[in-house]
């Protein structure tokens, strides 16, 4: 290891002699030797002494060197050495160092997180901001439906094709996912079932729990979960890239509505395909319980269908269905909404797309609930 | 230092290829230590390749570009990564890290290539700033709240936050009001001047072009060829002709002269002998 800083202690003065590269490669070596050779002479009690620091051997010296050289002198004066002098710096060298004592420190003040006003202020922050965008997310339902109101009279319709794309990419492609989930989900079902009906001996009764279940709530639940992580965050990502790279403003000024062009087909696309994608699940679903139920209990399938029939009705079925299309809906708004509201960073569209998944699944189970208290409430 | 040479980056018979279009066949380009050298060249001949190729980023399709003593071109990831505090980059967008504040993207290559104290870095950063002309209010903004102009900047305190020897300014006043890019003429003359730092400015303004620039290459014909200004004028290719002599570049001639002809620039007259 080169020495750096040397101290040289004679009878009427202390020199430290300065040399080598100082600078952002050798940082941390110069660092320890300065608090070394500070140290090293403090302890003799040479304060009365004046301290030159000596810098002609300095064979280069960058910003970082010049912040050591000030270290250097304020380590000196807070040891208490009283007269320092440095010497031997070129020009360029002496410039730059006196720029670096001349600039202010960062007067910035820092929030220590750890107080308890600081929590009220975010608890306070979070409160006013959520408030806000539930506010916000109602005026942006509005301008949904006025969009929907002015695409009956607008030429340009109810953009078909953008429509149609939609429905193939949050549709046609979840198709595959939607099912298998949907498959799994009921064999999990039905082995929890019948293991807790054969206590009772009446493990054909597994098949009327996971057609009910499926049928009623678990079909179209996982489906809306599945396409708001799918689509939901979709929407929100590429209409939040839109709206950064400033494309949403340019569509306004080309007499296109944004609502109508980007939000609109997606809502409506979401709505139709919902409905649809549940009806698979649903049958997946079915199958995924006759399959179990022949496994385990050895049902044929002419007596599951027998034993379906008799546990469910038509509602059953159009109970889930009825709901697909509002949870369509509710993905759909909160996606765009928070692609549209995305503004500044990457960071925040990364942010509005995990809000948009977090808040429509949120949504979606909250709607579920006023369903059930609802279906409770007119008895089916 | 064991480079003492003279040349700060060699690139040779530099050759890059996209399937079957050929970008650069076998060009040879020197940057000299100290200098300003500006890269010209029609849109889609291959500049920016050519600065990605330069900074390790595209390997080239065959060719070496020498920094010091060692090839870019052969160098493992993990070696270009060690050159970092070697070069300065300003991309043309900024590049600024969207997630940390002007002060915190100035701070990162200090912080995390060598450990620094907090307040050191700061006191480093907030001088970089300074020379880049930041205002203390500014310097916590976050970069989504700045303009073209002080993205640039802040991205050049970033680029000059580790001194280094080489200085990469891809479209530097691209997007720049004319007296913000005069400034920035001006801060890189000025920077050239308190670092001795050698750059490379890759740039459509020609204003730039014959203010700051002691060399001029011009990629053409998929080669580059190195003069000065005076002599790319008299040069017979129809497109340097155009160039040079086009409108555009007289008025920023004229202008210039108007300008440095009483005092002239000290500096100037020596670089363009070389």
């Amino acid at each position: 290891m080169s020495q750096f800083v040397v101290q040289d202690i004679e009878a009427k003065r202390v020199t430290f002699h300065v040399g080598g590269v100082w600078g952002y490669a050798n940082d941390k070596i110069i660092r320890k030797q300065i608090t070394q050779a500070v140290r090293a002479t403090s302890k003799k009690a040479h304060f009365h002494k004046p301290v030159l620091i000596e810098c002609s051997d300095l064979d280069r010296m960058d910003s970082a060197g010049a912040v050591l050289i000030i270290k250097l002198h304020q380590e000196l004066k807070e040891a208490g050495f009283e007269a320092i002098e440095v010497e031997g710096l070129t020009h360029d060298d002496n410039a730059l160092i006196k720029n670096l004592m001349d600039t202010p420190d960062d007067e910035h003040e820092v929030y220590t997180p750890d107080t308890f006003m600081y929590h009220m202020a975010r608890l306070g922050k979070f409160t006013v901001s959520t408030v806000g965008r539930i506010l916000d997310g109602l005026g942006f339902f509005g301008l949904i439906a006025i969009a929907f109101l002015q695409a009956f009279v607008s030429k340009d319709g109810f953009r078909r094709r953008s429509i149609v794309r939609h429905m193939r990419e949050s549709g046609v492609d979840a198709l595959p996912i939607v099912a298998l989930m949907a498959f799994l989900i009921s064999i999990v079902l039905a082995y929890q079932g019948v293991i807790q009906l054969r206590a009772f001996g009446a493990e054909i009764y597994t098949i009327n729990l996971t057609a009910i279940s499926i049928l009623r709530e678990m079909g179209v639940l996982l489906t809306a979960i599945l396409v708001a992580g799918r689509s939901g965050s979709a929407f929100a990502a590429e209409i939040g890239v839109m709206k950064l790279n400033e494309e949403v403003d340019a569509m306004q000024t080309m007499g296109l509505s944004p609502m109508r062009v980007l939000v609109l087909p997606r809502v409506i696309a979401l709505i139709i395909v919902l409905p649809i994608l549940t009806f698979f699940a649903d049958i997946a679903g079915i199958v995924g319980s006759a399959f179990s139920v022949a496994l385990l209990v050895g049902v044929p399938l002419e007596q599951f269908m027998a034993q379906m029939q008799g546990g469910i009705t038509v509602w059953t079925f159009l109970v889930g269905l009825i709901k697909a299309p509002f949870f369509g809906l509710l993905i759909a708004f909160v996606g765009t909404y928070s692609g549209m509201s995305a503004q500044g960073s990457a960071e925040n569209v990364g942010r509005m797309t995990t809000s948009a998944v977090v808040w429509s699944i949120f949504l979606v189970i909250f709607a579920d609930a006023l369903f059930s208290i609802l279906f409770q409430m007119i008895g089916i | 230092m064991s480079n003492a040479k003279d040349t700060i980056i060699e690139v040779r018979g530099l050759t890059n290829k996209f399937g079957s279009h050929t970008v650069h066949d076998s060009m040879d380009l020197d940057v000299k230590r100290g200098e300003i050298l500006g890269i010209v060249g029609a849109s889609g001949s291959g500049k920016s390749v050519l600065l990605r190729s330069m900074l390790g980023l595209h390997p080239p399709t065959s060719g070496q570009i020498l920094f010091g003593d060692k090839d870019i071109t052969r160098l493992s990831k993990k070696e270009i990564l060690a050159l970092h505090d070697k070069w300065g980059v300003l991309f043309q967008g900024g590049a600024l890290f969207s997630g940390l504040s002007v002060l915190e993207n100035v701070q990162l290559g200090m912080l995390e290539n060598y450990d620094l104290p907090l307040p050191d870095a700061t006191k480093l950063a907030i001088n970089k700033l300074k020379l880049v002309g930041y205002k203390q209010e500014d310097i916590h903004k976050n970069p989504s709240e700045l303009s073209g102009g002080m993205i640039k900047r802040a991205a050049l305190a970033r680029a000059i936050a580790l001194d280094p020897e080489i200085l990469f300014l891809d479209e530097p006043t691209a997007g720049l009001d004319p007296l913000s890019a005069d400034g920035f003429d001006d801060l890189v003359l000025e920077l050239r001047q308190h670092l001795g730092t050698s750059i490379v400015i890759i740039t459509h303004d020609l204003d730039t072009l014959v203010k700051v620039c002691d060399r001029v290459a011009v990629i053409i014909d998929k080669k580059i060829i190195v003069d000065t200004i005076a002599n790319f004028r008299k040069h017979e290719h129809p497109w340097i002709q155009k160039y040079f002599n086009g409108n555009r570049m007289r008025a920023a001639l004229s202008l210039k002269e108007n300008v440095s002809a009483p005092e002239g620039k000290p500096d100037k007259p020596k670089t363009k002998e070389s």
